[in-house]
């Protein structure tokens, strides 16, 4: 499997030099594979924020290196723009981003400083605007007098519209209500199995990191816990409650059941689906 | 029957008065003191406009709110409401004012006019509820969202008032942030008699409330106990809501056919339902 994203030994000190310097990243190596769904989840201030800032050269590594493609971001100085094209970010909360006077010039924004022509931005916009369900009626309205999840929607267009090899999200959900939270998420599954781009997210919803990831990093005080298939990660609960996370409730459910004496039951059951379906068949 | 400390009467809100759309339709909602109500909906359903009118950061188009028989139409008694009734926002950034976590928290007790020991003593306390004393001289631009969102609420336990209104405060915390936070709550109001109005999307945050009322596009759909309203789950669905996970697998399994009549509230309640339906069914292969 080709590899996307590969960081070694990144690490990232804040206010580096003065009294108040603070390690966000501390000596990460992990390799992304291509066309992977990868979830990043850790407590607040883990680093989250600060290590997806890196992938796409929005930050420079105190020190290690970060290769997209196989290549070393920072190798060149003049070949880091190039690299926010190829790794998309959706940042938290990212209704704060939208600036444009309408919708649609927002979405066009990013293609249009990518030296492409006219038409072309113009069909990537409404391709993106396909994909994230938007209504097109408000493509003219300023992107200040619609809806929260229409705002994050025009946002996640925006990134799209650039057509990322790498898409990373940065707590999607946050503040979404379940619905919209389902919509949005089943919308970018279904454009990675056309595309077949690479997803990277992070969440404090260990729902959606159960039901959607791969694979998860797991980051503590900045540093690397655990990475593994995401079963695999969710069957050691005891860790990860003591690194301020969780499991979701249903696989608490059937672990406490497995203990009651319940044998045959499989030993990391994900989301309900899974739940259901172990159920039903016996 | 005790009176009732917050009262909306038939409210009825518009933010543009020249447009039909109201934000919240004919709303009337009764909160005794020391309760515990929560408050759900959907993106754009009007709970935080309902937030807004119990410290009469905004007032009625129609209708009429009263805290603690002070009516919110009434100019003088505004900043004695707003002492009666906090808020915590969704987003931190804006309600911190300090670049000092602890000057922070201070803020509004010292807008109050307290001594400076009593003050000390409150942001002390205050600080420790939410885990973040420990970081009371950190400089409040280095935390993160979460830890900003503990500083936030601390400022207002500072100031002490008989009610807290929480508005989708949890959305930015990690799982034990959400924890710490619910658990500070759920102490405030059974231990300090805090009356409490959490807003949120999440059934799994409602649950911890004595009372639920239901928001749908502005009006209210559905008000009720816990365990009435975690009944209703098409309605839920209806109203873009989803039930805690223990709830929604139960659900499931009806949906497959098999026969258990409960509705489970948390995950204990949901194992020991499983157990029993696994047993019977084994006696019953046995058989």
């Amino acid at each position: 499997m080709s590899v996307a994203i590969e960081t070694q030994n990144l690490t990232f000190h804040y206010l580096k030099g003065t009294r108040l310097q603070k390690t966000a990243v501390n000596n990460v190596s992990v390799k992304f594979n291509k066309y992977e769904i990868i979830a990043i989840i850790g407590h607040t201030g883990s680093g989250k924020s600060s290590f997806i800032q890196h992938l796409n050269g929005l930050l420079k590594p105190s020190s290690g290196k970060v290769f997209v493609n196989g290549e070393d971001i920072w190798k060149n100085r003049t070949n880091v723009r190039n690299v926010r094209f190829k790794v998309g970010v959706v940042f938290q909360q990212p209704e704060y981003q939208l600036f444009e006077d309408t919708i649609y010039k927002d979405i066009a924004f990013g293609p249009s400083n990518m030296g492409i022509s006219d038409e072309e931005v113009k069909n990537r916009v409404e391709e993106a605007v396909k994909f994230v369900g938007l209504n097109r009626k408000i493509l003219n309205e300023s992107p200040f007098d619609v809806s929260g999840g229409e705002k994050r929607k025009a946002v996640i267009a925006g990134v799209v519209a650039m057509d990322p090899d790498v898409l990373i999200l940065d707590e999607l959900t946050a503040g979404l209500d379940p619905f919209s939270r389902d919509d949005i998420f089943s919308r970018v599954i279904n454009y990675h199995k056309i595309r077949k781009n690479t997803v990277i997210f992070t969440s404090h919803n260990m729902d959606e990191v159960a039901s959607f990831a791969e694979k998860v990093l797991v980051l503590n005080k900045g540093e690397v816990a655990m990475f593994d298939k995401t079963s695999e990660v969710f069957s050691r609960a005891e860790e990860l409650k003591s690194m301020s996370l969780s499991v979701p409730e249903v696989t608490v459910i059937f672990s406490r059941l497995k203990k009651m004496g319940h044998k045959n039951l499989p030993d990391c059951v994900l989301d309900i689906e899974g739940a259901v379906k172990t159920l039903c068949s016996r | 029957m005790t009176e009732n400390f917050i009262e909306m009467k038939n409210v009825s809100f518009k933010y543009n008065i020249n447009e039909d759309h109201c934000a919240i339709k004919n709303v009337n909602i009764e909160i005794k003191k020391g309760e515990f109500v929560a408050i759900v909906g959907h993106n754009g359903s009007g709970k935080s406009t309902i937030a807004k009118h119990l410290n009469a950061m905004i007032l009625p188009t129609r209708g009429r709110v009263f805290v603690g028989g002070m009516d919110t139409h009434d100019e003088d008694k505004t900043y004695k409401i707003r002492c009666t009734v906090g808020v915590v926002l969704q987003n931190p950034d804006n309600q911190i004012v300090s670049i000092i976590v602890e000057d922070d928290v201070a803020f509004g007790p010292e807008n109050l006019g307290i001594k400076p020991e009593e003050i000390r003593k409150r942001v002390d306390f205050a600080l420790k509820s939410v885990g973040m004393y420990e970081m009371r001289k950190e400089f409040v631009s280095r935390l993160s969202g979460g830890q900003k969102q503990r500083v936030a609420i601390a400022g207002i336990l500072a100031m002490n008032p008989d009610c807290i209104i929480f508005d989708e405060s949890t959305s930015m915390l990690d799982p034990k942030g959400k924890n710490e936070v619910l658990k500070a709550l759920l102490d405030l109001n059974k231990n300090q008699g805090m009356t409490v109005v959490l807003i949120t999307h999440f059934m799994e945050e409602a649950v911890l409330a004595d009372k639920i009322f239901i928001m749908k596009n502005g009006e209210i759909a559905a008000n009720g106990n816990k365990r009435d309203i975690f009944s209703e789950f098409s309605l839920l669905e209806s109203c873009n809501l989803s039930l805690p996970q223990p709830a929604k697998l139960i659900s499931s399994l009806r949906k497959e056919g098999m026969d258990i009549p409960q509705n489970p509230l948390n995950k204990d309640e949901c194992v020991d339902i499983l157990d029993k339906f696994l047993s019977s069914k084994l006696r019953a292969n046995e058989l």
